[in-house]
């Protein structure tokens, strides 16, 4: 086709859609509603007039900045800055748009860094036009969800057997800073790269709220690096970004999320972390005056976080079937979990993984104290195979915990207290795994049963790890594929499917040398 | 300044409905610089609240700007002529500004244009 006709296509398009919008014109006369700034401090601007503005409403000033509506007086309203605005001045006009805040979608997203509005981080095309996602929505309601029923796997042993997450799930990880909590969900992100076996690919989104541009750069690198960014997006709200952008970033990652479980996709929205983000809606509340509560927040500082959470959706089949999964961060200071946002996000989300210092100290990686970390929903979402053999090791690591504490005051133990105890450290020393290389369900199943198994009962702790690298390595090949397929049927293992596995691994063992 | 005490000022500085300078000015001398700022801001909030703007491209008849009056008889109505609307007028009443020309339509069209480009 030649550029000429090419042309003429592209104009009598650009004709149409004019027609189409002289169309929408009304013969009344339109009607705008403005005010005056009277005051601009931090990011916020005190307008009179604008006695129509709505709540959350865009408004626009005759600088070029936009805003939203956050606080509705009786003489003026106040405003939050949606950029720096540093030309805005006392006695300039602003406008209402009728329009609430929202983000533009679609599936070229996929792959990209955008802030909270949307607009284009990463130096690449910006994206016009698309669906337009609310920020703020009203979460899916009883009817259209349905309970969790289908696995995320994080591709981590001591999370995929100990404490399952499902699609749709809001599963907290908490901690103190430096603990890996960012590396558990980037391992989760890496970790869909793997969905397969039938299952829905998972697309993924990453909330940055309050961090360094570096570690946004890196955890991008990571996730290209890897090849796992094409199916993933950041959202980044940076800390030198303003307060507002920070507050908005994680209903920006929801949005996204919903445009996508709109299409009946699965999707995880890791947000990291609500303790910036809390730390960011209290300054803009204090700035715009309204009355502090405990440790300053604002009175509806549970209310930011719940109406967030609350739209991680597992939804029925009459609805699309998608879901989204959200996999929160708080970071707590000194371990205490019992502070204002960390209890309000644990009675909201559907489990907590806790990260503990003592155990990253001791060289246990992901440093998960299995014992306080919990699933409410995700058992149910577990596959048959990874359910039998999950059952038996939390039984025997709670057991070894109880005789961990009591063997301290005494030296003189019986062998089947030792054997117990020895066993323990195996299981703890199988849940080591090294950051950014999350395992398929049969690699993890097979380590798992390895241990419980008591394959590794006369192997010295220090070797276990090569011990299940090179087993890893060794089942690998065809001659294993029988065996292997069994751990991937997702069925409840029987005795003699076990025995076959067993077989497997003495084989291996023979040709094992410890140091 | 309480704003009760403000409304009852500005209720003084009137006589029949509209504003006395007389009273303005004694009200003006007993006031402290805030007090004063704030007097002059509320006085410019009641002037805008109770005043209508009709912008037009040409001189309108006596009989339309008697209907217009009409439309807002508790406010004080100004007639200002503006040619850039083109064609239509435009009515300023406090806050809210209803565009009824064709510069407007104009504009909000190349808006579209701009937004859809």
């Amino acid at each position: 086709m030649s550029q000429k006709k090419r042309n003429m296509i592209k104009n009598q398009e650009i004709i149409k859609e004019l027609e189409k919008k002289l169309k929408s014109f009304s013969s009344s006369a339109k009607t705008e509603n403005v005010g005056t700034v009277e005051k601009f401090y931090d990011g916020v601007a005190r307008i009179s007039g604008l006695s129509k503005a709505m709540m959350g409403e865009l408004i626009d000033f005759s600088n070029g900045s936009t805003g939203m509506v956050l606080n509705l007086d009786e003489d003026f309203v106040s405003i939050i800055l949606l950029d720096r605005a540093t030309d805005l001045r006392e006695g300039d006009s602003a406008k209402t748009t009728g329009k609430l805040l929202s983000i533009t979608v679609t599936d070229e997203i996929l792959g990209r860094v955008v802030n909270p509005l949307g607009i284009a981080l990463d130096g690449k095309v910006q994206i016009k036009k698309g669906a337009n996602m609310p920020l703020e929505r009203i979460a899916a309601g009883v009817i259209e969800r349905q309970p969790v029923d289908t696995p995320l796997k994080t591709g981590i042993k001591a999370i995929d057997a100990m404490i399952p997450i499902g699609r749709g799930q809001r599963e907290l990880i908490i901690g103190d800073r430096g603990l890996g909590k960012t590396a558990i969900a980037i391992d989760t992100i890496l970790n869909q790269k793997q969905s397969k076996q039938g299952s829905k690919r998972v697309i993924c989104v990453y909330v940055a709220i309050g961090q360094k541009q570096s570690t946004v750069a890196q955890i991008m690198g990571k996730l290209k690096e890897d090849d796992a960014f094409a199916y993933s997006i950041i959202v980044a709200a940076n800390a030198s970004d303003p307060a507002t952008l920070q507050y908005l970033a994680p209903y920006a990652g929801a949005a996204i999320a919903e445009y996508f479980l709109e299409k009946g996709e699965d999707v995880l929205v890791v947000y990291d972390d609500l303790t910036k983000h809390a730390w960011a809606y209290r300054q803009i509340s204090l700035v715009l005056g309204r009355p502090a509560g405990r440790e300053a927040y604002p009175g509806d500082i549970f209310y930011l976080h719940s109406r967030l959470l609350e739209r991680a959706v597992r939804l029925n089949k009459k609805n699309g079937g998608g879901s989204i999964t959200a996999l929160p961060i708080i970071e707590t200071q000194a371990g205490d979990i019992s502070a204002y946002i960390p209890t309000n996000v644990i009675s909201i989300t559907d489990g907590q993984i806790f990260v503990e210092g003592d155990l990253f100290n001791a060289g246990i990686r992901p440093a998960i104290n299995v014992g306080i970390s919990v699933s409410r929903v995700g058992t149910a979402a577990q596959t048959g195979t990874m359910k039998s053999v999950a059952g038996k090791m939390k039984l025997e690591l709670a057991q070894f915990r109880e005789l961990a504490a009591f063997a301290q005051f005494g030296s003189d133990l019986d062998p089947a207290t030792q054997k117990q105890l020895e066993r323990g450290k195996r299981i703890t020393e199988i849940f080591k795994q090294p950051q950014y290389r999350p395992m398929t369900e049969n690699e993890e199943l097979l380590s798992i049963i390895t241990v419980i198994r008591g394959h590794l009962d006369d192997i010295p702790v220090e070797d276990i790890s090569r011990f299940e690298e090179e087993l890893q390595g060794y089942v690998q090949g065809k001659k294993h594929a029988k065996s292997m397929g069994l751990l991937g049927s997702g069925e409840k293992l029987k005795e003699e499917q076990l025995k076959d596995i067993d077989k497997m691994i003495e084989e291996f063992k023979k040709g094992f040398t410890t140091k | 300044m309480q704003k009760k005490i403000l409304t009852y000022l500005i209720d003084d500085s009137m006589t029949k409905g509209t504003l006395d300078l007389e009273k303005v000015l004694t009200i003006a001398d007993v006031l402290n610089r805030k007090q004063l700022k704030e007097y002059i801001r509320a006085l410019k909030i009641w002037v805008q609240e109770n005043t209508v703007i009709v912008e037009t491209v040409s001189t309108i008849s006596g009989q339309t700007k008697g209907e217009i009056k009409d439309l807002f008889s508790d406010k004080d109505v100004v007639f200002e002529e503006n040619p850039q609307l083109i064609l239509g007028a435009k009515i300023t009443n406090n806050d809210i500004i209803y565009k009824m020309n064709l510069h407007d339509t104009l504009r909000q069209l190349q808006e579209y244009v701009t937004e859809e480009a």
